[in-house]
C-alpha cells in the first residue's frame, strides 16, 4: 500500500515546488498509461485482489486506489473535473446515475462476451452504456448464532419471519438513503408486494428494529459484535464475516433481491487505455472467477463462471428462487427513488423510538388477546395495526411525476409546487401522532383484555 | 496603544490565511443555504428549518447533549486537574498524559470497542445480565451520546484547567488558607474562580465540540441531532438539499453564540494572576492512606475514560470477539498484518498532525495577542472566524477545498487540492479553535506589566513576545498544541474527501479502509492502538519537557 | 480612622524554638529561636534572602521546617494546617482575590468562621471603616490604588481578629511618602487593637520606626535581638552595626589597661569607662553623627581624641550635611545637622574631627 521512499518523495516534491520546473510526464502513445486511478467504496480485500492481479498482468501500469465512501467518492469526482480520476467502482447504481446525470461519466462499450442483459429482471449493464455491472449480490438475513442461542430465538428464514414479535429489538438494517443497495432491497419489496402492502410489511418489520444504521457495513458489524442478533444485509457481508470466523450465518429468503456492483469510466479520464483494460479485466472470465474467493464472496455476472463455483454458492442464472420472483422495473424505481428514501427516513429512521414502542404495545395486546379474547380490544388492536402500517403517500402519488419531483434536486426552470421541507414536516408530525395514537389504542386494548 | 506596522501585517496575514482556507472554501459550499435555486438569495430554507419539528427536536437534543456532556466532563476533569497540580504524588504526570489519550479516539474502532464493552450486549451488560439479571442501556440514544462524548472530550477541560491552575499566584491561595479556608471551601471560593478562564475555555470547547460532533451520534445511530441531520442531508447521494447547509450555518452561528456567552461570563473581571516566582499552587505531599485513596479514585476514573482504548487494545489482540465478555483467543497477527502493509500511514500521521498543530499554535498565539493586547479594528472578527471552523463539518470543508483548490495547479501540474499539504491545512483549520482557546486563556493570565517591563528595558514588540510572552504562555500553548495534534491525528471526515493518493494517507484513512470489512477489524484496531501509542508518547514527551522546566524554575522560586 | 477599636483581639506571645529549614540542599534557617511578647510589635529584619520571610511563613503554617517548633501562647501549632492557626497574614503582593469585591474579600475569613450574617456585616463594615475604605466596598481590587489595596489587605486580616498579625514586607510596593503614612497607620492600628504583630522588612528605618523589638537575621541565624535603639547603639557585631545604619569602623589594637584603642592610623581613642573587653579587640565603631567637625584653623576644645582630615566631598541631605572625610588612607563619614543659612566645608577643606569616648563601640572579632 505504501512505499518506503514515499516520504522522501514528498520532501523532494516540496523542494521541486520551490524551484519552478517544467516537469511534464511523457506518456507513451502505443501502450497502456503508467497508471490508472480508481475511486472505490469496496473493501480492501476486493480492490486489493484486483489491483494485484491487474498489475501482474500489466506490470508497467500502476493501480492507484482511492478508497472512499460512495458519497465522498461522488463529491470527489464532482469537484475534480479538471484532472479527474479514471474509474468509479462502487455497488450502488444510483451513485452512477447521479454521475451520469451530471455528465461525469463517459460511455464505454465492453468487448467482453457472454454476459446476458438482465438478471432477475434487473439489467446488468446500464442500458445507456455508461456503467457496467461486474458482479451481483443477493440480499438476505444474517444472524449471530451465539446471540440467537443465548436469547433462545428461532432462526429466521423469510422476510415475514422478521415481523414476529419474538424478534422485537433484535433486527437491524441500514437506511436506504445511506445505502444504495439497501434502497434496492426496499424497492424490490415494494415492487414485489405492491406499494401499500410493501410499506405495511416494511413498517411491521421496522417494529422489530433495534437500530437503523447510517453505514451499510454498520449492520454486519453489529451482528458480528452481537449488539443485535439479526441484520438485513447483502450476502458478501455475511459470507466474508463467516469466513473471518465470526459466529454468524447468512440465509437467502425465498424472495430475495439481486443488486449489482458496477464500474464505470469517468468523463475525460486521464488514462483511458489503462482504464479500459481494467474494466475488461473485471468482466473477463479470469476476473469473474476471482469473485468466488472467500473474502470477496460475490456472484459473477458471467454465467459460464459458475462452472467453477465453490460449493454452496447459489447460481442466480439457474436457481429461479433467487432474484427471479420480482420483475424489477427500473423506471418505477428511478421515478420514486428520492421519495422512498425520504419516506423511510421520516417514517422509520427518525421516528424509530415512537414506531417501535407502538409496535411493542401492539405485540403485548395481541399476546394478551390470545389468552383472553375481547372483541372491542381486537378492534382497537386492528386499528392500531392499521395506523402503524399505513403510509401518508398513496401509490397514485408515488407514481405522479410532479409529486416525486419535489424530492429530486430542484430544477431551475420548473418551480416545484410544494417544497420538500413542508411535506416532510407534515409526515413527521403525522407519524408522531399516529404512532402515539396506535400505542394508546393498543394499551387500552391490553386493559380491556385483562 | 497605537497600531504598529508589525501588528497590522500580522493581522493581514492571519486574515488572508483564514479567508483563503476557511471563508472562501466554506462560503462556496454553504451559499446553497441562501440560494433559491434560480441564482437569487432567499431565507426560505431557514424558515423551513424552524418550522420543522424534527429539526427543532434535533436542536433541543443537541443542546441537551452538549450541556450534559459539559456537566459530566467537568465532574471527571476537576478532580484529575486538581490532584495533579495540588499534590506531589507519583503518577501525576501519568494522569496528565493518560488524561489526554481519550481525545485520541481512533475513528470506527473506538466506537466498535465501546459497543463491545458497554453496548446492549457488551461485556458489562453480559456480566450484569448473567449475575444480576438486568442490563443498563448505557449506549442507547442520547444517553449513549452523552456518555461517549463525555469520556472523549473531557480532556479539553482537564488540559485547560490544569494550565490555569498552575498559573495561579500562590499567595492568593495562601491568603485564603490564612483566612481559615481549606479543602472544598478553598477550592470553590478561591482556587476555582481564579482558574475560571481556563475552565470556561475548556468547557466552551467541550460544549461546542459536542454540539457539532457528528461521529459519535452517527456510530450510535442517533439521528435526531443537528450534526447528523446536516451530514445525512449533505452526503445523501444525488441530493443538493439546501437544508443540510442551513443546519451547518445554524450550527456555526450557535457555536459562535456559545463562545460569545463564555467571553461575556469572564468580562469585567481581572484574572491576570501570574506572578512567576510564586507561581502555581503549593504542592502538598499526601499521607500514605490519602495517596492510596486518591490513586483508587483516579484509577477508577482512568479505567472509565480509557475503556475505549482498553477495548481497542483487546480487539487488536483478539481473534474473534462476538457476544462475549472477552475475545475468544489472542493473537499478534493483526499487528504483523499492519506492519507488513501499512507503516506509511504512521509517518504521514505524525507529519501532518505535527505540522497542523504547529501552525495552530503559531496562529493561535498571534490571534490571542491581537485580541488581548491591541486595539486593532477587526481583531474580534479574526477570533470569531477562526473559531467558526469548529462548527464547520469536515465534509463541508473537504468539498470546499476540492471546489476551490482543485483548479489551482502546482508547478508540476498537480492540482493543489491533491497535494498532501492541503490535508495539513485542513487539519490546521479544523483544529485551530482548540489551540486558539488555550492560547487566549494562557495570555489572559499573563499580566501586561510583564510585557511592559520588557519593553521598558528596550525590547521591541517582537522581542517581547518571543522572550517574555511566549515563555509565560508555554503551558497553555502546549495544551493547545497537544489538543490540536491528537485530534488532528484521528480526523476522518475531511481526510476521506481529500486523500488523493494512498501513499499520502494518514492512519485515520487506513483504519477506515480496514474497518470496511469483517476481516479488517483486528488490523484496524491494531492501527488504532498504534495511533494512540504514538500520539500518547508524543504528548508525554512534551509534558516532560515542560514539567522539567517548571520544576527547575519552581526550585529557584522556593529559595 | 476611628478612635475606638470595634474589633477585640487578645494579644498572645509567639515562641519559636530551634527552627531549621532547608530547601533541598540549600539551608535557609538554622536553629533559630526567639520569643515575641504578647501585644508586642516585633520585626524580622535582614537583607533579602536571609530567611526572614520563610520564618514568618512558618508561623502562618506555610512551608515545612525540618525541625523545631512554633508556639502561640502556650500552644504548639507546628502541626496545625494554616487554616486552623488563626494568625492573620498580610502578603507582600496583598493577594487580594481579583474575582471578589472588596466587601467579599474582607468578609471571606468571617464566612469561613461561620460568623452569623449580621455580625459579619457589622464586623466587615467596622474593618473597612477602620482602614477608611467603607465607600469602596462594592469595587474590585483592580479598581483600587496600591495604598488602598494595602488597606484592604489589612482589613481582611484584622477582621478575623487574629491572635497574631503577620506582615510580610507589606509596604514594599508603595511609594516613599505613602510608605511612611501607612506604617504609622499600621502601628496605630496595632496599638489600638493590642494585637501581637510580626513584621518582616529589609528596611531598617521602617523596622526602627515601628518595632518594639526586632530580630536581625543574616546567614541562616539570628544575629541579634533587641530594642531598636539599643541595637543601634550597641550592635552585637559588624553586620548588625552596618545593617542598622552607617558605621565608621576603624581597625587597630585594644590597649585594655590604658582604656585606649590604638587605631591603625596611629591615633589613640579613649574608650568609655566600665567597658567589658572580653572577646573584643581589633575594631571600633562609631556613627557619623558622633563626629564633631571643626575647621582646621581653630584649636577646637573638644574632649576625646582628634584626627586631622580633609573633606573629600559633601552630600546635602536636607536635615544634615554628610561629609566624606579622608583620614590617612581611610574614609570616614560625618553628619552635621543643617540649619538655615549655615555654611559648610567645601571639598579639600582641612578639618579636625573629635569623637567622645561614649560614642565608641568595640566590635567582636
Amino acid at each position: 500500500m505504501y512505499s518506503r521512499g514515499a516520504r522522501l518523495n514528498k520532501l523532494l516534491l516540496a523542494l521541486a515546488l520551490l524551484v519552478p520546473t517544467l516537469w511534464v510526464p511523457m506518456l507513451q502513445a502505443a501502450e497502456l498509461e503508467k497508471k490508472v486511478v480508481i475511486v472505490t467504496s469496496f473493501p480492501k480485500e476486493l480492490f486489493q485482489a484486483y489491483a494485484k492481479a491487474f498489475e501482474s498482468k500489466h506490470p508497467d501500469t500502476k493501480v492507484e486506489v482511492l478508497n472512499k465512501p460512495t458519497s465522498s467518492g461522488i463529491a470527489y469526482i464532482r469537484e475534480t473535473t479538471s484532472n479527474p480520476p479514471d474509474i468509479f467502482w462502487v455497488s450502488a447504481p444510483d451513485a452512477f446515475e447521479v454521475l451520469k446525470a451530471q455528465k461525469l461519466l463517459q460511455k464505454y462499450d465492453t468487448k467482453a462476451k457472454g454476459i446476458p442483459d438482465k438478471i432477475g429482471g434487473y439489467p446488468i449493464h446500464d442500458p445507456d452504456g455508461f456503467y457496467k455491472g461486474f458482479a451481483v449480490s443477493g440480499y438476505g438475513i444474517m444472524y449471530n448464532t451465539r446471540y440467537l442461542g443465548a436469547k433462545k430465538l428461532p432462526v429466521p428464514k423469510e422476510w415475514d419471519d422478521l415481523k414476529k414479535p419474538v424478534y422485537f429489538g433484535h433486527v437491524a438494517i441500514s437506511a436506504p438513503s445511506r445505502s444504495g443497495t439497501t434502497h434496492l432491497t426496499i424497492e424490490t419489496i415494494l415492487q414485489g408486494a405492491g406499494w401499500a402492502k410493501g410499506w405495511a410489511d416494511l413498517m411491521e418489520i421496522a417494529g422489530n428494529y433495534a437500530t437503523v444504521t447510517e453505514r451499510s457495513f454498520g449492520v454486519p458489524d453489529g451482528v458480528n459484535n452481537g449488539q443485535f442478533g439479526i441484520g438485513i444485509v447483502i450476502d458478501f457481508f455475511g459470507f466474508s464475516s463467516k469466513a473471518t470466523g465470526f459466529p454468524v450465518e447468512f440465509v437467502y429468503p425465498t424472495l430475495t433481491t439481486l443488486v449489482p456492483a458496477n464500474v464505470g469510466m469517468i468523463a475525460n479520464a486521464q488514462h483511458p487505455k489503462a482504464a479500459s483494460a481494467f474494466i475488461e479485466y473485471l468482466l473477463s472470465p479470469e476476473g469473474q472467477a476471482m469473485l468466488f474467493s472467500p473474502e470477496i464472496s460475490r456472484l459473477p455476472v458471467l454465467p459460464s463462471a459458475y462452472d467453477k463455483a465453490p460449493a454452496g454458492m447459489p447460481n442466480p442464472f439457474k436457481d429461479a428462487s433467487i432474484g427471479a420472483a420480482v420483475k424489477f422495473d427500473t423506471d418505477v424505481s428511478e421515478l420514486r427513488y428520492a421519495l422512498v428514501n425520504s419516506m423511510f427516513d421520516r417514517l422509520i429512521t427518525f421516528r424509530l423510538k415512537e414506531l417501535t414502542s407502538g409496535w411493542q404495545a401492539v405485540h403485548t395486546a395481541e399476546a394478551a388477546l390470545k389468552k383472553k379474547p375481547n372483541a372491542k380490544a381486537s378492534e382497537q388492536v386492528a386499528q392500531a395495526r392499521k395506523l402503524l402500517t399505513t403510509v401518508p403517500v398513496s401509490a397514485q402519488q408515488a407514481a405522479d411525476k410532479n409529486f416525486t419531483a419535489i424530492f429530486k434536486k430542484a430544477k431551475k426552470d420548473k418551480p416545484v409546487p410544494q417544497r420538500q421541507a413542508e411535506i416532510e414536516e407534515q409526515w413527521d408530525t403525522a407519524a408522531k401522532q399516529t404512532y402515539a395514537k396506535a400505542k394508546e389504542l393498543a394499551e387500552s386494548a391490553v386493559k380491556l383484555a385483562k | 496603544m497605537r497600531w504598529t506596522t508589525g501588528q497590522i501585517a500580522v493581522a493581514a496575514l492571519l486574515a488572508a490565511f483564514l479567508l483563503l482556507f476557511l471563508v472562501v472554501p466554506v462560503g462556496q459550499v454553504i451559499l446553497v443555504a441562501f440560494s433559491d435555486g434560480a441564482g437569487g438569495v432567499t431565507l426560505v430554507h431557514f424558515q423551513d428549518f424552524f418550522r420543522t419539528s424534527l429539526f427543532r427536536e434535533s436542536f433541543y437534543n443537541s443542546f441537551y447533549v452538549a450541556g450534559m456532556s459539559v456537566l459530566f466532563a467537568s465532574a471527571l476533569a476537576l478532580p484529575l486537574a486538581y490532584f495533579t497540580v495540588r499534590f506531589h504524588f507519583r503518577g501525576a504526570i501519568l494522569i496528565q498524559t493518560l488524561g489526554v489519550i481519550p481525545l485520541i479516539m481512533p475513528p470506527f474502532v473506538g466506537a466498535v470497542a465501546m459497543q463491545l464493552l458497554f453496548g446492549r450486549n457488551g461485556s458489562l451488560n453480559l456480566l450484569l445480565d448473567q449475575y444480576f439479571g438486568f442490563t443498563i442501556p448505557i449506549m442507547q440514544g442520547l444517553n449513549g451520546v452523552i456518555f461517549v462524548e463525555t469520556i472523549h472530550y473531557f480532556p479539553f477541560i482537564l488540559l485547560n484547567l490544569s494550565a490555569a491552575l498552575a498559573n495561579i499566584d500562590r499567595a492568593m491561595e495562601e491568603a485564603a488558607q490564612n483566612m481559615g479556608a481549606s479543602g472544598w471551601q478553598l477550592f470553590r471560593r478561591i482556587v476555582f474562580p481564579l482558574a475560571l478562564p481556563g475552565y470556561v475555555a475548556g468547557a466552551a470547547l467541550v460544549f461546542i465540540k459536542v454540539f457539532d460532533d457528528l461521529g459519535t451520534p452517527l456510530v450510535l445511530n442517533v439521528t435526531n441531532m443537528l450534526a447528523p441531520q446536516a451530514y445525512l442531508r449533505i452526503t445523501s447521494i444525488g441530493l443538493t438539499d439546501p437544508i443540510g447547509y442551513v443546519i451547518s450555518v445554524i450550527m456555526v452561528a450557535f457555536s459562535l453564540a456559545a463562545l460569545w456567552a463564555s467571553a461575556l461570563a469572564l468580562k469585567g473581571k481581572e484574572y491576570a494572576t501570574v506572578q512567576r516566582g510564586g507561581g502555581g499552587l503549593a504542592k502538598r505531599r499526601l499521607k500514605p492512606w490519602e495517596q492510596a485513596a486518591a490513586m483508587a479514585l483516579i484509577i477508577l476514573i482512568l479505567i472509565v475514560v480509557l475503556s475505549p482504548h482498553i477495548g481497542v487494545f483487546l480487539l487488536s489482540i483478539g481473534t474473534i470477539w462476538s457476544f462475549s465478555v472477552l475475545p475468544d483467543a489472542y493473537t499478534l497477527k493483526h499487528y504483523i498484518a499492519v506492519f507488513e502493509e501499512s507503516t506509511g500511514f504512521i509517518g504521514n500521521t505524525l507529519l501532518y498532525a505535527g505540522l497542523a498543530a504547529a501552525i495552530d499554535v503559531v496562529i493561535g498565539t498571534a490571534i490571542a495577542y491581537l485580541i488581548l493586547r491591541t486595539r486593532l479594528v477587526g481583531r474580534q472578527t479574526l477570533d470569531y472566524v477562526a473559531t467558526a471552523a469548529l462548527a464547520i463539518p469536515g465534509v463541508v470543508l473537504g468539498i470546499g477545498y476540492l471546489r476551490t483548490f482543485y483548479g489551482v495547479e502546482l508547478p508540476n501540474g498537480q492540482p493543489l487540492a491533491t497535494f498532501w499539504v492541503i490535508l495539513v491545512i485542513a487539519y490546521a483549520i479544523r483544529r485551530l479553535p482548540y489551540a486558539l482557546r488555550s492560547c487566549v486563556a494562557a495570555l489572559h493570565q499573563v499580566h501586561i506589566a510583564m510585557e511592559e517591563a520588557a519593553e521598558n528595558l528596550g525590547a521591541g514588540k517582537a522581542t517581547t513576545v518571543r522572550r517574555i510572552v511566549v515563555p509565560l504562555m508555554a503551558g497553555g500553548m502546549l495544551a493547545g498544541f497537544v489538543t490540536s495534534f491528537v485530534t488532528a491525528a484521528v480526523e476522518l471526515s475531511a481526510t476521506l474527501l481529500l486523500v488523493a493518493k494512498n501513499a499520502d494517507a494518514p492512519i485515520a484513512y487506513g483504519i477506515y479502509v480496514y474497518m470496511q470489512t469483517a476481516a479488517g477489524r483486528g488490523p484496524g484496531a491494531a492501527l488504532g492502538v498504534i495511533a494512540v501509542v504514538l500520539v500518547g508518547a508524543g504528548t508525554y514527551l512534551s509534558h516532560r519537557l515542560i514539567e522539567r522546566e517548571r520544576y527547575q524554575s519552581s526550585l529557584e522560586a522556593n529559595r | 480612622m476611628s478612635a475606638t477599636a470595634p474589633l477585640s483581639v487578645q494579644g498572645v506571645g509567639v515562641t519559636i524554638e530551634n527552627i531549621s529549614v532547608a530547601f533541598g540542599e540549600t539551608r535557609v534557617l538554622e536553629n533559630v529561636s526567639l520569643t515575641v511578647n504578647p501585644g508586642e510589635f516585633f520585626a524580622f529584619l535582614g537583607p533579602s534572602g536571609c530567611g526572614k520571610s520563610t520564618l514568618l511563613r512558618l508561623i502562618a503554617g506555610f512551608g515545612e521546617a525540618q525541625n523545631g517548633r512554633v508556639l502561640i501562647g502556650d500552644t504548639e501549632i507546628s502541626q496545625l494546617p494554616p487554616w486552623k492557626r488563626n494568625v492573620g497574614m498580610v502578603f507582600q503582593s496583598y493577594a487580594l482575590w481579583p474575582h471578589l469585591t472588596i466587601w467579599d474579600n474582607v468578609a471571606f475569613g468571617l464566612e469561613q468562621r461561620r460568623v452569623p450574617r449580621e455580625e459579619l456585616a457589622r464586623r466587615v463594615e467596622a474593618a473597612l471603616d477602620l482602614v477608611g475604605l467603607k465607600a469602596y466596598a462594592k469595587r474590585r481590587p483592580a479598581q483600587l490604588s496600591g495604598g488602598q489595596q494595602q488597606r484592604v489587605a489589612l482589613a481582611r486580616t484584622l477582621v478575623i481578629e487574629p491572635q497574631v498579625l503577620l506582615l510580610d514586607e507589606p509596604l514594599s510596593n508603595l511609594d516613599a511618602k505613602l510608605r511612611v503614612q501607612m506604617r504609622h497607620e499600621i502601628v496605630e492600628l496595632q496599638r489600638q487593637l493590642g494585637v501581637t504583630a510580626i513584621y518582616v522588612t529589609h528596611d531598617q528605618e521602617e523596622a526602627n520606626a515601628i518595632a518594639d523589638r526586632m530580630a536581625i537575621l543574616h546567614d541562616r541565624v539570628i544575629q541579634q535581638i533587641g530594642v531598636p535603639m539599643t541595637m543601634y547603639d550597641n550592635p552585637a557585631n559588624a553586620f548588625v552595626a552596618q545593617f542598622l545604619g552607617i558605621a565608621n569602623v576603624l581597625e587597630g589594637e585594644l590597649l585594655a589597661r590604658e582604656q585606649l584603642f590604638r587605631t591603625r592610623l596611629g591615633v589613640d581613642l579613649a574608650l568609655p569607662k566600665n567597658l567589658a573587653f572580653n572577646n573584643r579587640g581589633r575594631r571600633v565603631m562609631f556613627r557619623p553623627q558622633a563626629i564633631a567637625l571643626t575647621g582646621a584653623s581653630g584649636s577646637a576644645p573638644v574632649s576625646g581624641a582628634q584626627f586631622q582630615g580633609r573633606v573629600r566631598d559633601a552630600e546635602f541631605l536636607g536635615n544634615i550635611m554628610r561629609y566624606r572625610i579622608a583620614v590617612g588612607d581611610q574614609l570616614l563619614l560625618a553628619d552635621v545637622p543643617h540649619r538655615r543659612g549655615e555654611s559648610y566645608f567645601p571639598a579639600n577643606t582641612a578639618v579636625d574631627l573629635a569623637i567622645e569616648p561614649e560614642q565608641l563601640v568595640l566590635l567582636p572579632d
